[in-house]
């Protein structure tokens, strides 16, 4: 465990020998050819090269071993130089012995500026040691590993920690450095107090370890004769400042090991924990990590997890924010934590790369600081929300749906908003496809993640669009009402499912991971598919995953269903009310005509208003009724009415008896059922002489305009569908050429104005004077349009004949006369 | 809008006697709230009194409700008595021709009082 240092401390020298060779044999090469020059050519003095040369390269030793071979050459050299004893001898020898002695001090000096580089180097290396994310092992191993064989060949470190003193690292150097190491780590310890440091016979030094005011232990450093080094009094001093730094460093690892022995104490709560516990170093590398965690991340256990790069881990995961954009993972709480920010809890969705396991955590990060307050560590603690948010994502999703359900009943726009809802929470993209009736399945609704692909997905449905006939994919689910999923799509798949080569290149452009394909079910009926895929995001499915799509689906299902049963509801409506109200009346020979209808309302709130007119036995019937209710119902059962009156009424003699088939058919479908109905038949005599048998059935009498007048006719009768056996009675009024009957409904006198409802008087005094049947109702209308205020619930129905007068018989210019006198 | 008086429903326990007191009008925006009222009535022999003395308006909305409570105790075996609006209300009865075919009253008292022997 203890990591021995990559470089020796000692600065890379020449070794001493080489220096020594080099002295020797430049004095001897010199002293040879001074010999072989003789008397000729004395260079005796040269030899003094030697010792310079060695104290270069080599330490004080053995350039004096250099220097002395040099001043023997020099000695000897009087003998064949023959000059013993001349003054040139002696100066020669001066001048080697002398320079000996120089190069011996220069040596020296060398020796002292090397030996202090390199005790400034250790000193700067034990700095740099123990900034407390090492272990007090780790911190060890370090320092011993500095000082060996630096300054020591044998180092021992004893501990005193919080309990027993502990040998805490041993480091030799030589030939049996690791039996050594060995036997003394087995020692016991049994006593590291130490006064101070002090120096033991020149081959060993023991220094107090002592920081921040406290022993922690001691270090004994030793010599060996093998490498032949003596500690001096000044080593002494140098292990002093020494041991100084390697207690501090030691500190700092043992308030670490402190943690470490917490952490030891905290790793069994920790373990057991389900939120996943990780603790990351400054470098980004985990120094501690629980059982949750390593699971949560895919490993088999914490050591593994420990032992993978902090890269490769990060690599695993597509990693997003909540609101779905990607991670950069400088911005994951630990580091912030590290770089000395104080984050908020962050929300992530992660998927895994190779699984497409989907997973959604909460990241909270807290920092562990050193003493100068900068942050050392991070501690993250991951709570895996995957469960929740899939709730909470189901019940938004279901909300969502349920609120589009409720707001809209246009089916098409309903689908487009329930697929927008899936996307990108529950997939990349997502499509509802309903048969077209026609044997094919077609897409009408789609939503991507990438708007851009839309369009895409738009074309390849429609260009391939599914056959009900295939035997998988959607076409089954239609057929079966079974849900499918689909994790992990194999390309043989997709070239299977392809209709061609180009269909296989457009599907396999989606890059589709996962597929689920879900049935719009209604009444356990498939009418429909939701089809959610999985590309870019790159997760799977999950079994969650489809109940959420099933119970989405079956939202849209019923919103389908909804709008379809509304939108027939509201095409009957309208067909029928088109059907009903706004045709022209027939041309009828001897009167004449006009009519008003003014619809209140939406398209859902068609009213029951109707007029009518046709020729029945005898003359013509004009019908105005009302039907109690709205929309369809109301819609339907105006149909009913309208068309049993006029198919009643052509057939009988008496066509007035068709209001009491039209009572005896409304009574029998229950008390809602109600009409209103004022009709009229219009004959004339073999006289030409007109007249009206006018009849009311819970219905405001008509206006009879005569002579500028305006009064009401008609007897009230029963509502038609009230009543069993009702009766009736009829009232049979002449009409001369010129006079008017109008009939209306109750939407004309229960027009609301400013302060009260429009009314009979009002209606009678706007008719009065009315010239013809055109100018009534346009005075109706006139009248309602500036009386009414805001939106009017009711519809507003009136048909106004008059009796022009027989087509055969003269007496129609007389009518005319009269008109002209009525107005 | 025409009736300075909101639209509300009054049910009393009176007896063995229902009685619902409409103020307002009655229309098809409000009739479901009549109905509602109507149909606390527990379907045992009773009388059930509609007061339509505080009504304004009543169109046919208020017409359909009548027949379908009339019809509904010939079946039941209770009487529906009809507290006399103003004019307009009995206006719209006697269009409607129901005024001879319902049982009509002066104050709810009577018809409790009656126990609706009269309707029956």
């Amino acid at each position: 465990m203890a990591a021995r240092p990559h470089a020796s401390l000692a600065p890379a020298v020449t070794p001493a020998w080489v220096g020594l060779a080099a002295g020797l044999l430049i004095v001897a090469g010199l002293g040879a050819l001074d010999v072989s020059w003789g008397s000729r050519q004395v260079i005796s003095a040269t030899v003094v090269i030697g010792p310079f040369l060695t104290a270069l390269l080599a330490p004080p030793r053995q350039t004096a071993v250099v220097a002395l071979a040099a001043v023997a050459v020099a000695v000897a050299s009087g003998s064949w130089n023959d000059n013993f004893g001349d003054a040139a001898y002696w100066l020669r020898l001066a001048v080697v012995v002398a320079g000996g002695g120089f190069a011996i001090v220069g040596a020296q000096a060398r020796a002292r500026v090397q030996e202090s580089r390199r005790r400034f180097a250790l000193l700067a290396a034990l700095s740099a040691i123990g900034d407390g994310t090492e272990t007090l092992e780790q911190t060890t191993g370090l320092l011993t590993g500095l000082l060996v064989p630096a300054f020591a060949d044998l180092v021992v470190v004893d501990f005193v920690g919080a309990g027993e003193p502990r040998r805490l690292g041993v480091r030799a150097s030589g030939r049996d450095a690791a039996e050594i190491e060995a036997r003394l780590l087995q020692q016991p310890v049994s006593d590291v107090a130490v006064e101070a440091t002090s120096l033991e016979g020149g081959s060993a030094i023991t220094a107090r370890l002592r920081a921040r005011g406290r022993t922690l232990g001691a270090m004994s450093l030793s010599v060996t004769e093998e490498s032949g080094r003596r500690y001096r009094p000044q080593d002494a001093e140098f292990a002093d400042v020494l041991s100084e730094r390697a207690a501090l460093a030691l500190d700092n690892a043992g308030l670490f090991a402190e943690l470490e022995t917490m952490e030891a104490q905290l790793s069994a709560a920790l373990g057991s924990l389900t939120d996943a516990v990780t603790v990351q170093t400054r470098q980004g590398r985990l120094l501690y990590a629980n059982d949750a965690a390593a699971r949560s991340m895919g490993f088999a256990s914490a050591r593994e997890l420990l032992a993978t790069p902090p890269a490769d881990i990060v690599d695993r995961y597509e990693t997003y924010r909540e609101d779905g954009t990607s991670l950069d993972v400088a911005d994951l709480p630990g580091r912030r934590v590290l770089a000395g920010e104080a984050p908020e809890p962050l929300v992530l969705r992660s998927v895994q790369r190779e699984t497409g396991h989907e997973r959604w955590t909460v990241v909270k990060a807290t920092s562990v600081r050193d003493r100068r307050g900068s942050p050392l560590l991070a501690v993250n603690v991951i709570e895996d929300i995957t469960e929740a948010k899939r709730a909470e994502l189901a019940q938004r999703l279901l909300a969502g749906a349920g609120e589009l359900l409720a707001s809209s009943l246009d089916f098409e726009r309903t689908l487009q908003q329930v697929a927008e809802l899936a996307v990108p929470d529950l997939a990349d993209w997502c499509g509802v496809s309903l048969p077209d009736g026609h044997g094919l399945v077609r897409q009408v609704a789609v939503a991507h993640v990438d708007p851009d692909k839309i369009a895409f997905a738009r074309e390849l449905s429609d260009r391939y669009p599914t056959r009900m006939d295939e035997p998988a994919g959607a076409a089954q689910v239609l057929r079966d009402g079974r849900s499918q999923c689909l994790n992990d799509i194999p390309d043989e798949l997709l070239r299977q499912s392809a209709k061609d080569d180009e269909h296989y290149e457009l599907i396999a452009r989606l890059g589709m991971r996962a597929a689920m394909v879900v049935p719009l079910m209604v009444g356990g009926t498939a009418i429909g598919t939701l089809t959610l895929v999985s590309a870019e995001s790159r997760r799977v499915f999950t079994d969650a995953d489809v109940q959420v799509a099933e119970e989405l689906a079956r939202r849209a299902g019923a919103a389908v269903e909804n709008a379809r049963l509304y939108t027939e509801r509201s095409t009957i409506a309208a067909t029928l009310q088109a059907g009903l109200l706004p045709q022209p009346l027939p041309e009828m020979p001897g009167w004449g005509t006009a009519t008003l209808y003014r619809a209140a309302g939406a398209e859902n709130w068609v009213g029951g208003d109707f007029y009518d007119a046709y020729r029945v036995k005898g003359g013509w019937m004009v019908v105005v009724g009302d039907v109690v209710g709205r929309g369809a119902p109301a819609a339907a059962l105006t149909a009913l009415t309208r068309h049993t009156i006029r198919a009643v009424a052509q057939l009988l003699d008496a066509p007035l008896d068709a209001v009491d088939r039209l009572n005896a058919e409304l009574y029998a479908r229950g008390g809602g059922a109600l009409c209103t109905i004022a009709c009229a038949v219009l004959q004339e005599d073999d006289a030409g002489r007109g007249r009206a048998t006018i009849l009311c059935a819970g219905h405001p009498q008509p206006v009879l305009l005569r002579g500028g007048a305006a009064e009401p006719v008609g007897e009230f009768g029963p509502i038609a569908g009230a009543l069993a056996a009702p009766s009736w009675r009829p009232v049979t009024v002449p009409l001369a050429p010129g006079d008017t009957l109008v009939l209306y409904t109750d939407g004309v006198i229960d027009t609301v104005g400013d302060a009260e409802r429009f009314g009979e008087d009002r209606l009678r005094a706007v008719l009065r004077g009315a010239d013809g049947p055109g100018d009534a109702v346009g005075r109706i209308e006139r009248a309602l349009l500036a009386f009414e205020r805001g939106e009017q619930a009711d519809d507003t129905a009136a048909l106004a004949v008059m009796r022009v007068g027989s087509p055969e018989s003269p007496v129609s210019e007389g009518a005319v006369d009269r008109i002209g006198a009525a107005s | 809008m025409v009736d300075p008086t909101p639209f509300s429903v009054d049910v009393s326990q009176i007896g063995p006697a229902l009685v619902v007191t409409v103020s307002g009008e009655i229309d098809i925006a409000t009739v479901p709230a009549v109905r509602a009222a109507l149909d606390g009535h527990d379907g045992d022999a009773g009388v059930v009194v509609l007061d339509l003395r505080r009504l304004s308006f009543m169109d046919t909305s208020g017409l359909q409700l009548l027949v379908e409570w009339r019809r509904r105790c010939e079946g039941d075996r209770c009487a529906l008595a009809v507290v006399r609006g103003p004019t307009t209300v009995q206006r719209l009865l006697d269009v409607a021709g129901l005024t001879p075919h319902l049982w009509i009253v002066d104050t709810p008292e009577e018809a409790i009082a009656d126990g609706g022997s009269t309707a029956r």
